[in-house]
């Protein structure tokens, strides 16, 4: 799901039939989920220099803790929508981060995060805040998507690999796993074309989910995704790791609006999980790239 | 690190009143921050633009100076 502020911070702003695309989508993934009822949510996410600073940047990060504040002290402000604390799954999260470490991944890791419009404006429009809290446990993996060098699209795509090897493999109580890559489209942020979206881009983008290609984009470099769709683009490697961690999947792109108020080109596509025949799943369920 | 200590003026100071601080204090804040003239003209002036030339992180130009992109 793109996860522009301005998702949440304009939503009641932005004209009802502009936002009508993305408000479906949203209410039809909440079908989902309340279909589904997972138990955790696997997140790949970005921060924004919220948790971390240029004085050491982690190209991974899992968050290992028991709460997450949805978003940090601050961003309720900012983002126009209340603070809630989600419960972490720590016994999954170790154990994800053992295995991809084991499968020769170092990522970082993490006690507390601060999450900003990464996480928030997705769980805002998932579980909209005017209902209770609900139970699902949140697993957020960051990617480095705003500090060059990046770890690149095929990195990210096998540690998406990784972490669904992890997921199958996970002793503990099984789980109903959700998978949600956040982020993208085009976006530019706070540089020379800030504002604009690349439309053409971004139905290109969806074209290639539907059609089953995502994996085409593992080729593109970040100075082509960067020229054509902004600094905001390299999010697209969240929804990678998203894709890859899902394996194999039904894509149902769900809306798509070039969200001016946002400056996003913002999109939402589910997945639907394909049963491959003798492969246990101690946790398996339903994806989402939004 | 091209626009490190550029950058890190702008985290530490990743809003429009904290910009503002720093612009009032600036003499101060450019020996802290160990920013050249140049860097600290163009926090003063507000130069998006050249901020970005100059090798801030593009995001926190948009935090420290979100006044001037929201409309």
């Amino acid at each position: 799901m793109s996860h522009a502020p301005g998702l949440s911070q304009f939503w009641e702003t932005m004209p009802a039939e502009r936002r009508a695309p993305l408000a479906a989508a949203y209410a039809q993934l909440r079908a989902d989920l309340a279909e589904m009822q997972p138990d955790v949510i696997v997140a790949f996410i970005n921060d924004h220099f919220r948790s971390f600073s240029l004085a050491a940047y982690p190209a991974f990060c899992i968050g290992l803790g028991d709460v997450h504040d949805v978003p940090m002290a601050g961003g309720d402000a900012i983002l126009r929508m209340p603070q809630r604390r989600f419960k972490g799954d720590p016994e999954l999260a170790h154990h994800i981060l053992e295995s991809v470490m084991n499968d020769g991944f170092d990522p970082a890791f993490s006690g507390e995060l601060n999450f900003f419009d990464d996480l928030s404006v997705p769980l805002r429009h998932l579980y909209p805040p005017d209902a209770a809290l609900p139970g699902v446990k949140i697993v957020p993996i960051m990617i480095n998507c705003i500090a060059r060098p990046l770890p690149s699209m095929r990195r990210c795509h096998d540690l998406g690999i990784a972490v669904r090897r992890a997921l199958d493999r996970f002793p503990g109580e099984p789980r109903r796993v959700v998978v949600l890559g956040t982020g993208g489209i085009s976006h530019w942020v706070g540089m020379p074309r800030n504002g604009d979206i690349n439309v053409e881009f971004d139905r290109k983008v969806i074209e290639l989910v539907e059609q089953g290609r995502a994996e085409e984009m593992l080729a593109w470099t970040d100075d082509e995704i960067e020229n054509q769709a902004g600094n905001g683009a390299l999010e697209l490697r969240n929804w990678i790791a998203a894709f890859a961690a899902m394996g194999q999947y039904v894509p149902r792109p769900l809306g798509y609006v070039a969200a001016l108020e946002a400056i996003t080109g913002s999109a939402a596509i589910a997945l639907d999980a394909i049963d491959v025949p003798g492969v246990a799943h101690a946790a398996r369920g339903k994806g989402a790239a939004l | 690190m091209k626009g490190y200590r550029l950058s890190k003026a702008l985290q530490e100071n990743n809003s429009p009143p904290k910009m503002k601080q720093f612009v009032a204090d600036l003499e101060t804040m450019r020996a802290r921050y160990e920013l050249s003239a140049e860097e600290a003209d163009a926090i003063e002036r507000a130069d998006l633009t050249r901020l970005y030339e100059l090798g801030a992180n593009p995001y926190l130009i948009r935090f420290a100076f979100r006044d001037k992109f929201e409309n």
